[in-house]
């Protein structure tokens, strides 16, 4: 409107208004796009991801540049939304959300959106970052029948030792015998019986379960797959040693975390590939 | 911790009143009162005191749009408009304010402000404008942090940020800004005259020379005219503006000229000129005199060299002439004589009788006039602007009464005489004089400088100029000024500026510099462009070289000679291994993961140094700078800590099988 009122009036002081708002514009363009060019976007996600089961997204935004401060950045990704209001140069921020991922499986993001108002209002300016992350979402753990021992069906095999051990179920109350850690007196019959009663859990990790998803109870595969995982969990709580009869493969019991991670994993891509 | 909206409030309140003030002197009463009626009432709104409901601003605005409406006309179209801007600002000002009533308060301000120009072209626009735009800019970006961050409160610091990113931007846009000016297009003829006002019309000129008509003149030193041209001798600097032609009651006035009165070759020096009238003052287009042509301007031109501006004079406009230092103007053809020797029937008696003595005597036109000469020299007339001649006659009372007057008693009585006497005579008004601005190179001429004289038509030679005022005993024409005041200096060194105001900004069109450019086939046609192109470049590129330096020295300052052979190493590394290096990384633990000897030797040196608090021996940084000119090609070695190790962009994460 200035514009016009500039052509048709043929006065240079609305010319000297109409250049500045120009070249404002063209200024506040190329600051915008300073603002969400030099930042990187780095997606933390934890170990374990679980499909239906809220899991925390933190998107960790890093300032690159060395004059301009980024401000007012959006990160659009996994269908969540990370607002920074203002990073530092040479800054690291973390913002975190809570996301849900429906499928088990493999997951590639190929690219997050990186988008901001600043510095007017008029427009948004959005980039697409890149990216290549990979991350795997175990099936969601339904509630199984613990197993108890051979006969119980989907165990392939299972021992029972009567060892103490720190994880598994309760045994027995026996007295505090002095080398007990403290987290397993148990208060309410120690107060009862006037003497230190500790509580005495099966130490059932020295008894290896290998899961077949095949005998497992569930009327799906997803279902099984879906009960192996809890029990994997449930069992590697207690300190079991726990391996997996796939259709073509037997993976041999271990206790490790980066065992159950594996189990998960190959729970989460069975079928998949 | 500071609230967005606050600065926001503070930033608006200013915008508004820069859109106000310069509007100011040019609104009604009522828009005047109201403004800062709001302003006040706008404050304490903010504060929740005596907040206004929104349904009364409506009926406000309405009201008003309606009673402003009903005024507009073809012919008032600023008028209400600028005043009705007023009026919906201040409505805006103390209702509610949310994102969008911000964004409307700037655009009303802006364009409220953008109207003044209508106005007044004064330079003080400059700082008005430079004023607007930095707190618009800031605001707009205040206004995007308001309306989208999760927050309404910021820290101090960064507030600071923000406000120093924002304000960066008006001073990232200047050279852009000088840039589009220049190379904006426009018309040749505005398609909205009516919307340039241009003040009242002012004539510097009279239309009619009628002295008696007062006891006394009083002199205005108001601008009339600037000329850029060559410094003169005093004595040629006669502007010529309008020839009066016929003597009619006790006044000479213009009327049409007779037909056949053709113009020859003017001879004597040639002097260009660009002039540039005061607004409302260029009805006649005044030149040197004798003007043998003019352009840049619309005008109708007639064989007396009297150049008549089209379309009223109205509005700032400039043009360029020619002109002919010459104190004759040849005829091609005969004048009509009967018309330029006819006098009005009343008459007084020692007038026609001194008329009529001096035709006996001269034999010629040309001894008539020096008759008449030495009749004005023997007088002893004395050339005065209080107690003048008044009366019936006040023309017989100047030449044998009172004996003092100003020009135009000198002109209409020596062209009358003439005329009485036989000889052809007109009068020819203008200016005489003007202050050289050395500064600037041009002329400024004032309205006590505007001057009447004769022109007498002899025979075979055509007209001929005559002042009869230089035959004042006490004529100020003749005073040469002396060394200048102070104060005279800095008036010229202000007026200088608001010359060049006029020249490169509100006069600035590039299509028609570069036609009269072309036109006056200077033979630089190719290069003209280039070199207003290459100028534009550089007013582009000085205040840009000019932020970079001040950014180097800043951080020269901040940094010492350790942290910045530090900061470069860095810089080294992330490029030549591209990685990222978090600030957080220790310089020991980046060597470890680099695994290149170049940089171990770095960080030995610079570690031994630094981390026992000595500073750097001069030898020690010739050495790390060489080190740093090693890490070249170390790319190629090959080396095995790229997949892992602080800061690193390529990572391994927890969940195994994913890279960034």
């Amino acid at each position: 409107m200035l514009g016009f009122a500039a052509v048709n009036t043929g006065n240079n002081l609305i010319f000297l208004i109409v250049a500045a708002l120009l070249a404002f514009m063209s200024v506040s363009g190329i600051l915008g796009w300073l603002n969400i060019k030099g930042a990187n976007v780095f997606i933390d996600l934890p170990d374990e991801i679980y499909s239906g089961m809220e899991t925390l997204v933190t998107v960790r935004l890093v300032n690159r540049r060395r004059y301009l401060p980024s401000f007012l950045l959006k990160v659009n990704v996994l269908e969540g939304t990370a607002d920074f209001d203002l990073v530092e140069c040479g800054e690291e921020r973390k913002k975190s959300f809570t996301g849900r991922f429906r499928e088990r499986g493999e997951h590639l993001v190929t690219g997050v959106e990186l988008s901001s108002p600043f510095p007017i209002n008029f427009f948004v300016r959005s980039r697409r970052l890149p990216t290549d992350r990979r991350f795997v979402v175990f099936p969601s753990p339904l509630p199984s029948p613990l197993p108890g021992g051979h006969d119980k069906p989907g165990m392939n095999s299972a021992l029972t030792v009567a060892v103490k051990g720190y994880e598994g179920d309760l045994a027995k109350i026996n007295d505090y015998s002095g080398a007990d850690p403290l987290r397993l007196i148990h208060w309410r019959l120690s107060a009862k019986h006037g003497e230190l009663k500790v509580k005495e859990l099966t130490a059932s990790a020295q008894i290896p379960v290998i899961l077949d998803i095949d005998a497992l109870p569930g009327s799906t595969l997803e279902e099984n797959l879906s009960r192996a995982v809890y029990l994997v969990n449930r069992l590697m709580r207690s300190n079991r040693a726990v391996g997996l009869q796939l259709r073509e493969r037997k993976i041999a019991p271990a206790v490790s975390r980066s065992h159950k991670l594996r189990l998960l994993s190959e729970l989460a891509l069975y079928g998949k590939n | 911790m500071v609230r967005i909206k606050t600065v926001l409030n503070f930033l608006a309140y200013g915008i508004a009143l820069l859109g106000f003030v310069p509007l100011f002197p040019y609104l009604e009463t009522v828009p005047r009162m109201i403004f800062p009626a709001a302003f006040v009432s706008g404050i304490m709104a903010d504060r929740k005191i005596f907040p206004i409901p929104a349904w009364i601003s409506t009926v406000i605005s309405i009201l008003f749009f309606v009673f402003y409406a009903a005024q507009f006309t073809k012919d008032n179209v600023v008028g209400p408009a600028v005043n009705l801007l007023v009026i919906l600002l201040s409505v805006r000002l103390f209702s509610d304010k949310t994102d969008r009533n911000y964004l409307q308060i700037f655009a009303l301000s802006l364009f409220s402000f953008t109207s003044s120009s209508l106005f007044s072209l004064s330079p003080v626009f400059l700082i008005y404008l430079s004023l607007i735009l930095v707190l618009i800019a800031v605001s707009l970006v205040m206004l995007t942090f308001y309306s989208t961050s999760s927050e309404p409160l910021v820290s101090p610091r960064g507030l600071t940020r923000i406000m120093s990113v924002a304000l960066l931007m008006p001073v990232a846009a200047l050279p852009l800004m000088l840039l589009l000016f220049i190379i904006l297009p426009r018309t040749q003829v505005p398609l909205w005259n009516f919307l340039n006002i241009g003040g009242v019309k002012v004539t510097g000129l009279t239309e009619k020379v009628e002295p008696g008509s007062a006891s006394a003149v009083s002199e205005v030193k108001n601008i009339a005219l600037r000329a850029d041209c060559e410094k003169l001798p005093k004595d040629r600097l006669y502007w010529r503006g309008i020839v009066l032609n016929t003597f009619e009651g006790n006044a000479w006035v213009r009327k049409k000229t007779p037909p056949g009165e053709e113009g020859a070759m003017l001879k004597g020096k040639t002097v260009r000129q660009t002039i540039y009238p005061e607004p409302g003052r260029a009805v006649y287009l005044v030149a040197l005199n004798v003007p043998r042509g003019i352009s840049g301007t619309r005008f109708t031109a007639e064989h007396d060299y009297t150049y008549t501006a089209r379309g009223g004079g109205i509005g700032r406009i400039k043009y360029d002439v020619e002109s002919v230092l010459s104190d004759t103007i040849e005829t091609r053809k005969a004048i009509d004589r009967n018309f330029y020797l006819h006098v009005p029937e009343r008459l007084s008696r020692r007038m026609v009788d001194l008329g009529k003595s001096i035709a006996g005597k001269g034999k010629d036109d040309e001894e008539k006039i020096s008759l008449l000469e030495s009749e004005f020299m023997a007088r002893n007339l004395t050339y005065a602007t209080a107690n003048l001649p008044v009366g019936e006659f006040p023309l017989d009372e100047f030449l044998f009464e009172k004996r003092r007057g100003h020009c135009e008693f000198f002109a209409s009585s020596f062209a009358l005489l003439l005329r009485l006497a036989g000889v052809p005579a007109r009068l020819v008004g203008g200016f005489l004089g003007g202050e050289y601005n050395d500064l600037g190179g041009y002329y400024v001429v004032t309205d006590d400088m505007a001057h009447v004289w004769v022109e007498a038509y002899i025979q075979g030679k055509g007209w001929l100029m005559i002042d009869p005022s230089k035959w004042a005993v006490n004529f100020p024409g003749a005073v040469e000024s002396g060394q200048r005041s102070f104060a005279q200096s800095l008036r010229m060194t202000i007026d200088a500026f608001s010359y060049y105001w006029n020249v490169a900004v509100i006069d600035y069109d590039l299509e028609r510099q570069l036609r009269f450019i072309n036109s006056a086939n200077i033979g630089l046609r190719g290069l003209s462009l280039r070199a207003i192109l290459k100028l534009a470049v550089y007013l582009a590129i000085f205040p840009c070289l000019a932020v970079i330096a001040i950014a180097m020295m800043k951080r020269r300052e901040k940094s010492s000679r350790e942290e910045r052979i530090l900061a470069r190493f860095l810089r080294k590394v992330a490029k030549e291994y591209r990685i990222w290096i978090s600030p957080e990384t220790g310089l020991h633990e980046l060597s470890a993961t680099l695994n290149n000897p170049v940089a171990t030797r770095f960080v030995a040196i610079y570690g031994r140094a630094v981390y026992h608090d000595r500073r750097l021996a001069p030898e020690e940084i010739r050495e790390l700078t060489i080190l740093i000119s090693k890490m070249i090609g170390t790319k190629s070695r090959g080396h095995s800590g790229m997949d892992s190790g602080p800061g690193n962009m390529v990572r391994i994460q927890g969940n195994g099988i994913d890279k960034p």
